[in-house]
């Protein structure tokens, strides 16, 4: 492998910060609703600080520059306890965009864009320092704040190649600087194993500051195995002058500093605070604890709370990591192999008669299943991750509309396959659009029907049996099914002597080139959209549908399989050929005598009804000669029932799908293949699709 | 296996006792006695699906895809070998991946562009499109085969998908 270029590492920053950005816009929507939460104001300072942090590592100054800007809004807010004003808000969710616009495009091209939003941001933080230096006149004499001061070593050790990284040393030598007090010791050393005795440069610095190590740590993410990082004391040994002298005899020597030593030292000067008049000597071990050096203060005892918060946040944030989904479709695949290898075991092991290795196998087995079951659920994704984008969309839109709109979500730890939720995101922006743009009515309107001025888009997921169902759900205009069939009428959709029902109307939306929308504005009404939200929605094997009541509102509903990759299934077979039929069609099997189907002429006499019948012998023109006894899979289409007449039912099957390949594309009946433990294949059939196929 | 100047190596393989080629770029793995699944009402030249490392891939019977009628007692399925091929792997709209049916694989053998003779329909017994021309190999005639026109889609209903 060839050395990291600067390329990859200024992805990773690239990454990372968009991870950051996209965590701030939900601390963001939240300050809407609750524009004093303390937690959310720390989480965008939190977030602005770090990347103010990493940018300023690489170079990027107009994102330092801005996030250093806002940054000082928000602290200004916490530090007076305000709370977030709309326009506070609106800026900082302009910043988030900015911010991401000038990741994906690095060069300094957009001066005008960063200059009129640094000017306003500037704005409001010359406001803001008015109002702040009233408060302090009114604060009269009054103490400033005492912070949570601790001290800390660091020792950054540059890899030779650092700068090739992109990584700007005096960058993070300034944000040590910025922290507080602080002394900066710059050194080298000489490697005598090298050939030619290189230097290297590396520097230490002791530092006070009342950030917490967490954060600090974040400071230094991006060179996180260059730095070590070290607690000296937990109270600020720079108000000490005693210390200041010792720090400036390290100057003099050229090893690294010895931390143990500092710690002694510093543990020697920490009872002699300027209360204390005891003379020197040896001191209880709790006395080290931090104590709180004032008098109770207010604020400290609340920035402590905050800090401790902000740990637990940032523990829970830490708890996941990103894995490439090509790595996860790797590792389906061998587990699937691995099941696959398995069954070749308990072959010899039958074969030769070996005891020992059966029980092997059975171990085998149950650790296989295990890792089966692990390896599927880590494809799972809560729908929440949908959520932030709606949210924007719903907050932008109504605002561009002028209408007033609430977006209420439920069930969102619903989790899906991770394939899914990617590929739903387009669809429901659709759905979700369309319900603000011609759902919710303007406030006039609403007012005129007696309607709060509020609209709500409800957004609901839940389980169903194997099936995940989402719903949107609106308060809105609705759909006039009469206007619907004028509609399709005039469009050539159906004969004016046609009267469809009401669902056989609102299905027609699904139509390519059938648009509803009475004008059409930049959001929708073109025509193509419900037609595409339904074609993406049913190469997810799901399935969408509409309801509506007019003036009352609209409701989608979306049913989508669990999983694309595995199906319960049951596993049965046709002459030579296996099939496997999910088992979430299935109603029930049937014993059937193989006479009856063939003088059937495709429906059979069960419990006292006729039943559709359809052999798969005919269907796949399998000659030869079939069992007398033959098994009827009845399964579920529409209303009724249909047999499916096959030779014998092997029993349940959790099959991994696998898709057949292009070749197999005018396959309609078939919705994949499933490899079996003997490492043969079983072909899953799509009932509904055989059945349709058939009526045809 | 030289490699001298200009030499592509190729893998020689029989089937109803005559000699064909794919060149070697081409070819994934071999799979010696593949089971094979039918896949009832598929295209012609399609022969089922087999598993190869937990993927499930077409078989291809190179006979009926080139159009050649038997002349010699086929070998029994279970004799045979799978060469696992791939084509337009950068690109994923192209790309195909597909095992052919051969009777026996012979060597690998290294042939020169210029050492090609085209074919053309009149002097061949097989569909000139089909082959990229024939090369002779110790007295023996190999008939090198197209892979991407082996492994095209034929069905118009698939030839017109994504």
């Amino acid at each position: 492998m060839s050395q990291p270029s600067l390329q990859q590492f200024k992805l990773k920053y690239v990454e990372e910060v968009n991870d950051m950005l996209n965590e701030m816009e939900g601390a963001i929507l939240t300050l809407e609703q609750n524009p004093s939460s303390i937690d959310e104001i720390n989480q965008v300072f939190r977030v602005m600080h770090t990347i103010k942090g990493t940018s300023a590592m690489y170079d990027f100054k107009t994102v330092e520059k801005i996030t250093h800007d806002v940054e000082s809004i928000y602290s200004k807010i916490r530090d007076t306890q305000g709370s977030v004003s709309k326009d506070v808000s609106t800026l900082t969710l302009e910043c988030v965009d900015l911010l991401r616009h000038l990741l994906n495009q690095p060069e300094d091209g957009d001066d005008a864009l960063v200059n009129d939003f640094l000017a306003r941001v500037a704005a409001i933080n010359g406001t803001d320092n008015r109002t702040q230096s009233n408060n302090t006149s009114q604060n009269g004499g009054d103490l400033p704040p005492q912070k949570n001061i601790c001290t800390y070593y660091m020792m950054f050790a540059p890899e030779a190649d650092i700068t090739n990284r992109g990584v700007n040393i005096k960058g993070i030598l300034n944000s040590i600087k910025d922290l507080g007090e602080n002394t900066i010791f710059t050194r080298s050393w000489r490697d005598d194993q090298a050939d030619n005795g290189k230097f290297y440069m590396y520097w230490e610095a002791v530092f006070a500051t009342e950030l917490p190590f967490n954060e600090l740590e974040e400071i230094f993410l991006f060179v996180h195995d260059e730095v070590k990082l070290e607690k000296i004391a937990d109270i600020d040994l720079f108000s000490s002058e005693d210390f200041k002298e010792q720090l400036a005899t390290y100057q003099l020597i050229e090893t690294p500093i010895d931390t143990a030593e500092l710690k002694a030292i510093s543990q020697l000067l920490q009872p002699q605070q300027p209360e204390s008049t005891e003379p020197q000597q040896p001191q209880p071990p709790q006395i080290q604890q931090p104590v709180p050096v004032a008098a109770p203060n207010h604020n400290a005892e609340s920035e402590r709370k905050i800090i401790a918060k902000n740990i637990e946040a940032s523990d829970t944030k830490n708890s996941g990591i990103k894995v490439d989904s090509e790595k996860l479709d790797e590792l389906m695949n061998l587990v699937s192999e691995f099941v696959n290898t398995k069954a070749e075991m308990l072959l010899i092991a039958d074969k030769y008669d070996i005891p020992e290795l059966h029980d092997i196998y059975e171990k085998v087995d149950k650790l296989s299943n295990k890792l089966k079951d692990n390896a599927l659920s880590i494809r799972l994704v809560p729908i929440e991750s949908l959520m932030l984008r709606f949210q924007r969309l719903v907050r932008d839109l109504s605002k561009e509309l002028g209408k007033q709109v609430d977006f209420v979500t439920e069930g969102t730890d619903t989790e899906l396959d991770k394939t899914i939720i990617d590929n739903l995101a387009v669809p429901l922006m659709h759905i979700i659009r369309n319900s603000i743009d011609h759902g919710i009515e303007s406030v006039e309107r609403r007012r005129e029907l007696k309607k709060p001025d509020h609209g709500i888009i409800k957004f609901t997921a839940f389980y169903s049996g194997n099936n995940v169902f989402i719903q949107v759900q609106d308060d809105g205009a609705g759909m006039n099914p009469e206007y619907l069939r004028k509609k399709a009428i005039e469009k050539n959709f159906i004969k004016a002597t046609d009267h469809p029902t009401n669902r056989q109307l609102f299905d027609l939306v699904f139509l390519p080139g059938f648009s509803t929308a009475q004008k059409i504005t930049g959001i929708s009404g073109r025509g193509v959209g419900m037609d595409a939200v339904k074609q993406s929605i049913m190469k997810l094997r799901g399935e969408i549908e509409m309801d509506s009541e007019c003036d009352l509102g609209t409701i989608t509903t979306i049913k989508l399989p669990l999983t694309l990759s595995i199906v319960d299934a049951l596993l049965v077979s046709v002459a030579e050929t296996q099939l496997l039929i999910p088992v979430y069609v299935i109603d029930s099997c049937i014993h059937i005598r193989h006479k009856d189907v063939d003088e059937s002429k495709g429906r059979i006499i069960h419990e006292g009804e006729p039943l559709p019948i359809l052999d798969m012998r005919t269907f796949f023109n399998i000659s030869g000669t079939p069992p007398e006894e033959r098994i009827a899979v009845m399964v579920k289409y529409k209303d009724s029932r249909v047999g499916i007449v096959l030779d014998k039912v092997h029993g349940e099957h959790q099959a991994v799908l696998k898709s057949l390949g292009k070749y197999f594309s005018n396959q309609e009946y078939l919705s994949g293949g499933s490899v079996l433990g003997d490492g043969s294949i079983a072909l899953v059939l799509d009932t509904n699709k055989l059945i349709k196929y058939l009526k045809k | 296996m030289e490699n001298y100047s200009g030499a592509t190596p190729y893998l020689s393989f029989w089937l109803d006792d005559q000699l064909y080629a794919f060149s070697i770029n081409n070819v994934v793995e071999v799979t010696e006695r593949p089971k094979i699944t039918a896949i009832p009402q598929c295209d012609h030249y399609i022969k089922g699906v087999f598993n190869f490392r937990g993927e499930i891939l077409p078989a291809i019977d190179v006979m009926a895809k080139c159009h050649l009628t038997r002349i010699h007692e086929p070998v029994a399925d279970e004799d045979c070998a799978i060469i696992v091929l791939e084509t337009n792997k950068e690109d994923a709209d192209l790309h195909l991946i597909a095992g052919a049916i051969v009777e026996r694989v012979s060597d690998v053998i290294s042939i020169k562009p210029i050492d090609i003779i085209p074919i053309n329909d009149f002097d061949s017994h097989i569909d000139a499109s089909l082959s990229e021309g024939v090369y002779n190999h110790e007295d023996k005639i190999v008939t090198i085969l197209n892979t991407q026109k082996i492994l095209a889609l034929e069905n118009s209903s698939q030839a017109q998908g994504k």
